[in-house]
């Protein structure tokens, strides 16, 4: 076979640069395929940003990123340097060594404790939870993962790429993106970049390959501005938020109950929280029901990392003095979190086969509570003075410190310095975790009215925002102590709720609250409230009332419901000394929103605990992807326009209605002249090769013409060859024309006599 | 129309990815599966408006087994589409005739090599088109043949029996026009020896003798042995072509006889004899320069009994093939040189070659010996 170069000869080594050359000695007339391999490379280079975008986003959470870049750019010049010479086979070895070296470094810069338990079943376990949705900032040493991970794929792609193997380029480049897409930490918008590439890719390559014309360019632009058009605002695709396997707990059912302790905490914008009630807890101190804590801060939300253990027996206490509570919990709507007071150490009831301790120290249920189900759990609360705390000073653990300090890389400079200025008074951890605390209730306000932030929402919250609600004010209080060098993390859960008095504590889904634990050496984890509880109780009394007024079902239970008139205090004064935290008086009856969170669809009333997380968190689309949306599907009819020769046409539209008077009125009948002659050319009386305008006038006058085509063919004459025109006579001939096109082109009239 | 490998991976794939979000979350999924619909349905629109173009064909001249060239198919569409083209080349001709290309865009071409004698039609054209991205398919053939003729070999003669023929050209011993001395061969007679110019020499000297201009001509007849049960009658039937397969024996033997009949006609020609030629398939006349008539007919002869069996030469093609001058038998076996493609036609043809397009013959196992004569 000759003629072109062709995907198809398999062992394909050396190769299709013969081909290619050869075939231009055949004379096949290769049409100059440089612009297609450009942007077919364009192309794979675009899916690659978009999977190295994720990689790069992992290592700038959770650091790394000089080693990351390294590795890829060295991965890049290796795939460019042996892509001339390297057989695709060797090529191929190649990168699977990358591949499989980059994951046994992986392994091998695992701790050695966590080393020691790898096996081939918890590999491939905590693969399938990966690729159903375990987002790669959980991983434990997710730096190290990206760093090892990215050669591989970016080696294999440009390699191909660079040996002209387009589609296999794509495949390998459309793989890694994929791997992220299943674990849920690349955007949409980034896909459907990355997608694009990879169709571009793919659809230059064959053209490149065989040598294209620009009207498939054309068609192939047409399909990009689909893809992207109709990926931007439809969606074909079902299922909600993100169900990752995992080994240890079976599938969730489909329908995700809202009080969940996720994996992730997404900072979203304007909720409303449902009033219905969710749990009733039996104890005798109130306090902050914690259903989970998160160590990881990416910028845009929260993280917990490494997999929960199955629950066996009881749990360690905090290393300081304590208090021993008791609470019995009883799920009123369905729910997959199991509340209690920090620190959880002992769990009693038919669910504890299966529950399981996170890293963080916080129990899961193996399965989702129904509705009257019950446990027991005692929890050994830290009641340390504020004397204690102050003197527990900053020897951290070294797992303490490695956990709970990071921030990500790309952490702006002025949330540094902004946590000096407030803490600038304070000397111990635990003075600036006060100051910080005091400073927010003070200097923000509190809604659940927000728009969501884009960048860093602690950077938001503190220099472009003045009102937020608890994730906002515990998110910035942690990376504010962080900057500070203070281990914190954020934590969700429940306020305590409504107490009826009896040691009953009814707890509903507006109840959910995020909050903030600061470490002390020999003390544990200490509660802090940074949002000002006030506004909260007031909107929480508010929206309970008004549930009750307009009969919602489940707002109230037992006794929750007031008899003759709402106590105003019901939920205000318990706690205090019950809630562990030395600044937990009066943060009570907060109205806090966790999981049990909507975003709200404008003024939508209260969604019910059960529909109110369905679609998941789609973000609404901002006003710039509109505008993008706008710009393809422009760019798109702009592509199908130039690919049915409209372009040529308009302009040859415009060209013959339009005229500017010039000052010359000879140039003015020349041009009048011109026009008509594309007009009639329109009409298929074309004037032929080497035919005079008289003897074309002529000719038509002998079909039968408008006078006024006559008259304007006459005054060309004299303007041309004879005396010359008036500038009246001029305009008139321009006018004349102009009349003459709008009678043919609009009012379909023939300008001949037929 | 219909998927292709890759369309119905893309369409399994995007199944796939509605499965792992319905079951385990939708994440990005949907910017995965939209694109991937987008480009299955775009792809078969595509592969549906493709219009059949039209072909037109360029093939290398006639020649000799051995010898080739290249083919060019241009098209001629207003919508191009990348396609695999697949030219239908028959038995005679070999050669891998398919070729990746943008139809509309440019021209495919291939080369193929002359195998067989004979009258082959390539074409039609058979396009298995695709859309830009290659995700569905249209399989149709546009009708378009071309014909390539393949001469028979010819081969060159043992000296003794070209003197044979040099005689039979000068009727008889009719040697008057000395041409030139040259050294002596095996075969040459001995009465052609130049004894004067031995003796000076310590080898052969014979003399040559100028074929006689004017001869009246020879009538040249040749034709098959009948074949016992009655395959002589199929053979009469096959077509003139020569390569169908009504008994292979009757082609092969048609085969040889064309053979030995180029090679005596041509030498004959060559030597400025006028030929009379008449095979089963129909008689023609060939003057000195006239050697392509000659071959075309030959390479069209098919099997069948000897139409003129008093002609001065006649060759016979059965279980051996004889030549026969003015009724003298001999096996051409025997006459001919080994396996030679005569030297003098390479020579000319190559002369006749270089009005021919350039592009040719270019072929990586470097150019086929070109033995045609054209006028």
């Amino acid at each position: 076979m000759t003629g072109t170069g062709n995907s198809a000869d398999g062992s394909g080594s050396s190769d299709r640069r013969d081909a290619g050359s050869r075939s231009g000695v055949v004379g096949a007339g290769r049409t100059a395929p440089d612009p297609y391999r450009a942007g077919a490379l364009a192309a794979i280079l675009l899916l690659t940003a978009s999977y190295l975008s994720v990689l790069y986003h992992v290592t700038d959470v959770v650091g790394g990123v000089g080693p990351f870049l390294a590795v890829t750019v060295a991965a890049f010049v290796l795939a460019t340097a042996l892509g001339r010479t390297l057989r695709v086979r060797t090529g191929l070895v190649l990168s699977v060594v990358l591949v499989v070296g980059g994951f046994a470094a992986y392994l091998l810069s695992l701790p050695r404790s966590q080393l020691a338990v790898v096996t081939v079943g918890k590999l491939l376990s905590d693969t399938v939870a990966l690729l159903t949705g375990l987002s790669v900032l959980r991983l434990t040493a997710a730096g190290t993962w990206a760093m090892t991970v990215a050669p591989g794929p970016v080696f294999l792609s440009w390699y191909l790429a660079v040996r002209k193997r387009y589609v296999g380029s794509a495949v390998a480049g459309g793989t890694a993106l994929m791997v992220f897409v299943l674990t849920g930490d690349v955007d949409p918008v980034t896909t459907l970049v990355g997608v694009c590439g990879a169709v571009a890719a793919v659809g230059l390559g064959t053209l490149d390959l065989r040598g294209g014309s620009i009207r498939q360019v054309d068609t192939l632009a047409m399909v990009l501005a689909a893809i992207l058009v109709l990926s931007l605002s439809v969606s074909v695709v079902p299922g909600g938020a993100a169900q990752p396997l995992f080994p240890d707990r079976s599938s969730p059912t489909g329908q995700s109950s809202v009080v969940d302790a996720g994996n992730t905490v997404e900072v979203l914008g304007s909720i409303r929280l449902s009033p219905q009630v969710r749990f009733t807890v039996q104890s005798d101190r109130s306090a902050y029901w914690q259903t989970a804590a998160y160590d990881r801060y990416t910028g845009a939300g929260w993280v917990r990392t490494g997999n929960p253990t199955a629950y066996s027996g009881p749990l360690e206490g905090p290393p300081g003095r304590s208090r021993r509570v008791e609470q019995t919990v009883t799920a009123e709507a369905g729910m997959q979190a199991l509340p209690a007071a920090w620190k959880p150490t002992r769990l009693s009831g038919v669910l504890t086969a299966t529950a399981s301790v996170t890293p963080q120290g916080t129990l899961r249920p193996g399965k989702s509570l129904s509705p009257g189900q019950s446990y027991t759990v005692v929890s050994r609360v830290p009641v340390d003075s504020s004397t204690t705390l102050r003197r527990a000073g900053t020897d951290y653990p070294a797992a303490i410190r490695d956990g709970y300090l990071q921030l990500p890389s790309s952490t702006p400079d002025r949330v540094r310095r902004k946590a000096a200025e407030i803490t600038a008074g304070a000397d111990t951890p635990y003075a600036k975790a006060v100051a910080v605390e005091d400073w927010l209730r003070s200097n923000k306000r509190y809604t659940l009215t927000v728009d969501r932030p884009s960048g860093d929402v602690a950077d938001a919250f503190l220099f472009r925002m003045d009102a937020g609600y608890c994730v906002y004010y515990a998110t910035t209080m942690v990376v504010l102590l962080r900057a500070q060098g203070v281990p914190a993390r954020f934590v969700t859960g429940y306020s305590p709720g409504q107490d009826l008095g009896n040691g009953t504590h009814v707890v509903r889904g507006l109840d959910s609250h995020a909050w903030v634990q600061v470490y002390f050496p020999d003390v544990g984890w200490v509660n802090f409230d940074p949002t000002p509880p006030g506004p909260r109780r007031a909107a929480e009394r508010a929206r309970v009332a008004e549930a009750r007024r307009n009969g919602v079902d489940g707002v109230d239970t037992g006794g929750s419901k007031p008899t003759p008139t709402p106590t105003p205090s019901s939920t205000g004064n318990r706690s205090a000394n019950a809630t562990a935290g030395p600044n937990a008086s009066g943060t009570s009856g907060d109205l806090p929103p966790m999981p049990g969170r909507t975003p709200a669809a404008g003024r939508t009333p209260a969604v019910g605990p059960a529909g109110s997380s369905g679609g998941g968190p789609l973000p609404d689309l901002p006003s710039r992807r509109t505008l993008g949306v706008g710009l393809i599907a422009l760019a798109g009819l702009a592509a199908w326009g130039h690919r049915a020769g409209g372009s040529r046409r308009v302009a040859r539209l415009v060209g013959i209605v339009h005229q500017r008077a010039s000052e010359d009125p000879e140039a003015d009948v020349e041009r009048a002249f011109q026009r008509l002659e594309l007009l009639l050319a329109s009409r298929g009386h074309d004037r032929g090769v080497g035919q005079t305008p008289r003897g074309y006038l002529q000719a038509l006058s002998v079909r039968g013409v408008d006078e006024r085509v006559l008259d304007v063919g006459r005054a060309y004459e004299r303007a041309h060859y004879g005396r010359g025109v008036t500038r009246a006579e001029a305009d008139r001939v321009v006018s004349l024309v102009d009349e003459l096109a709008r009678d043919a082109l609009f009012r379909r009239r023939s300008l001949t006599v037929e | 129309m219909r998927p292709t490998r890759r369309g119905l991976a893309v369409a399994a794939f995007a199944a796939v990815c509605v499965v792992l979000a319905a079951e385990f979350g939708a994440r990005s999924l949907n910017a995965v599966v939209l694109p991937a619909v987008v480009a299955l349905v775009a792809g078969a629109l595509q592969a549906g408006w493709i219009r059949h173009p039209t072909v037109e064909r360029r093939t290398p001249p006639d020649g000799f087994p051995g010898e080739g060239g290249v083919v060019e198919l241009r098209f001629e569409t207003d919508r191009p589409f990348t396609a695999a083209v697949a030219d239908d080349l028959p038995a005679g001709l070999d050669g891998d005739a398919t070729a990746e290309t943008t139809v509309g865009v440019r021209p495919a071409t291939y080369e193929i090599r002359y195998a067989a004698r004979g009258d082959h039609d390539i074409g039609p054209v058979r396009f298995v088109a695709t859309d830009v991205l290659g995700l569905f398919r249209r399989t149709f053939t546009v009708d378009s043949t071309d014909r390539v003729l393949v001469y028979p070999p010819v081969r060159t003669v043992v000296p003794a029996f070209r003197s044979e023929l040099v005689s039979l050209s000068n009727g008889g011993d009719d040697r008057d026009e000395f041409d030139r001395l040259r050294e002596y061969v095996r075969g040459d007679p001995l009465r052609d020896v130049h004894w004067k110019s031995t003796a000076k020499r310590d080898e052969l000297v014979v003399k040559e003798f100028a074929a006689q201009t004017g001869t009246a001509g020879v009538s040249l007849s040749a034709g098959t042995a009948a074949d016992t049960s009655g395959a002589g009658s199929a053979a009469a039937d096959s077509s003139a072509s020569g390569d169908s397969a009504t008994g292979a024996s009757a082609a092969e033997r048609a085969d040889a006889m064309a053979e030995a009949a180029a090679s005596v006609g041509l030498l004959l020609l060559e030597l400025g004899v006028p030929l009379r030629v008449s095979t089963p398939g129909g008689r023609i006349e060939a003057s000195p320069g006239e050697a392509t008539r000659l071959l075309e007919h030959l390479a069209r002869a098919r099997a069948g009994p000897v139409p003129e069996e008093e002609a001065d030469v006649v060759v016979r093609a059965g279980e051996r093939t004889t030549v026969a001058v003015d009724g003298r038998e001999v096996d051409f076996e025997e006459v001919r040189a080994d396996g030679e493609v005569r030297a003098e036609e390479a020579a000319d043809a190559s002369r006749d070659r270089a009005a021919d397009p350039p592009g040719e013959s270019t072929g990586s196992d470097g150019p086929p010996e070109p033995i045609e004569n054209r006028p």
